[in-house]
């Protein structure tokens, strides 16, 4: 009788050895086309993914530059740049429908149609919301460890601890 | 993937270190199975 522990371990560990021919860091044998990874500290992606593919790649003797930030979530990274068309499209998308920090015509034009979460949110306006102080404080990046024993240019953490000591906070 | 793994493009007569500059990888899956 297999308990259903047993099944899932079993299931997960036909699902790994399925999923490794779909991992790029399986093929990163070899000579590879130059190689810049970014990644963000916090876990949506876990970001020894990256670290894990920049050593492979280095280790086979190709250029690999690999950055770590933090004030970045996964989805900001696209929204990070001002000139980007996501940042702009998840900006106006963000304040037209979540934002009670900026007061935007469209939700001003909703108050005066009897919109009820548009009176709530223009009710909070002036008190930066979360994810705008998220966006405020995303737009100049932090680096936040070099690694000296890489080469010139090459960014990592120093050890898996840097990832395990907690998420960033705003503030 | 399609710049490490080279089977990709050298299906359309491609080669990634000839014909790819560099890989840029922002926030990847690159190894989940781990």
């Amino acid at each position: 009788m297999i308990s259903a522990a047993e099944g899932r371990g079993a299931q997960d560990g036909l699902w790994r050895r399925q999923s490794a021919s779909n991992q790029p860091i399986t093929f990163a044998v070899g000579r590879k086309p130059p190689a810049l990874l970014i990644t963000e500290r916090r876990r949506v992606v876990d970001p020894k993914n990256s670290t894990r593919l920049a050593d492979k790649l280095r280790s086979q003797g190709n250029t690999v530059i690999d950055a770590v930030y933090e004030r970045f979530g996964h989805v900001r990274f696209y929204s990070a740049s001002r000139r980007s068309w996501p940042r702009g499209f998840l900006a106006a998308r963000h304040r037209r429908l979540h934002c009670t920090h900026r007061s935007s015509r469209r939700r001003r034009s909703w108050v005066r149609s009897g919109n009820k979460a548009a009176q709530d949110a223009e009710s909070a306006a002036g008190r930066p919301c979360v994810t705008c102080a998220e966006a405020l404080t995303a737009r100049v990046p932090k680096r936040i460890r070099r690694d000296r024993g890489r080469a010139p240019g090459s960014f990592a953490p120093d050890s898996s601890q840097d990832y395990d000591s907690g998420m960033f906070h705003f503030g | 993937m399609l710049a490490i793994d080279e089977q990709w493009l050298h299906g359309v007569g491609l080669d990634p270190l000839r014909d790819v500059v560099g890989l840029i990888g922002v926030s990847g899956p690159y190894d989940f199975c781990r």
